[in-house]
């Protein structure tokens, strides 16, 4: 998603919320050029993440078989640079699609620390909902 | 606490932007949609 960033910009703002502290998000942005089509967020004490129903996975979920295909993947891929986890690394990750009147749209919790979903199923969401909006 | 479903409105929850300052995640949608990605780590 990041290095397509154009695609998904024009439909809607785009809030990467992460763990930590603030200079990790703004650092983060900076160092990716990405603070003006971005907006880079953290979670106090991870409270925003369980609003949204994102759980702690267990160890199998975030380092078992099954993300280590996905995870060599990112790891080896040149335009990836992954960073140390800031806070909770049992943490799961998801994505939201929220349209203008703050109504869930769609809605990905990943299962595994690799169960990300694809940059097209995304685009298609934002695009349902912009064609109501 | 019960996880959203899609058709569900969305929580609202501060979040701290880069330089610090607090936030409503509704801020973000007040205008047009908004995505709203949670990373495990930044990177």
């Amino acid at each position: 998603m990041r290095d397509e960033e154009d695609r998904f910009t024009p439909l809607a703002n785009v809030v990467l919320v992460g763990q930590g502290q603030s200079d990790h998000a703004r650092d983060f942005c900076e160092a990716r050029r990405a603070a003006d089509a971005f907006h880079c967020t953290v979670a106090p004490g991870n409270e925003a993440y369980r609003h949204f129903g994102l759980t702690r996975g267990s160890w199998m979920q975030v380092a078992g078989p099954k993300v280590w295909a996905p995870g060599a993947r990112t790891f080896f891929a040149p335009e990836v640079h992954q960073g140390r986890t800031k806070g909770d690394p049992m943490q799961l990750a998801g994505t939201f699609v929220i349209d203008s009147s703050g109504v869930i749209r769609y809605a990905h919790r990943n299962r595994t620390s690799a169960d990300n979903p694809s940059n097209e199923d995304v685009l298609a969401a934002l695009e349902a909902v912009t064609s109501l909006d | 606490m019960t996880a959203p479903e899609v058709g569900s409105p969305a929580p609202d929850p501060v979040l701290v932007e880069g330089d610090g300052s607090e936030v409503q995640l509704s801020r973000f949608w007040k205008d047009r949609p908004a995505l709203v990605v949670f990373l495990r780590h930044w990177g």
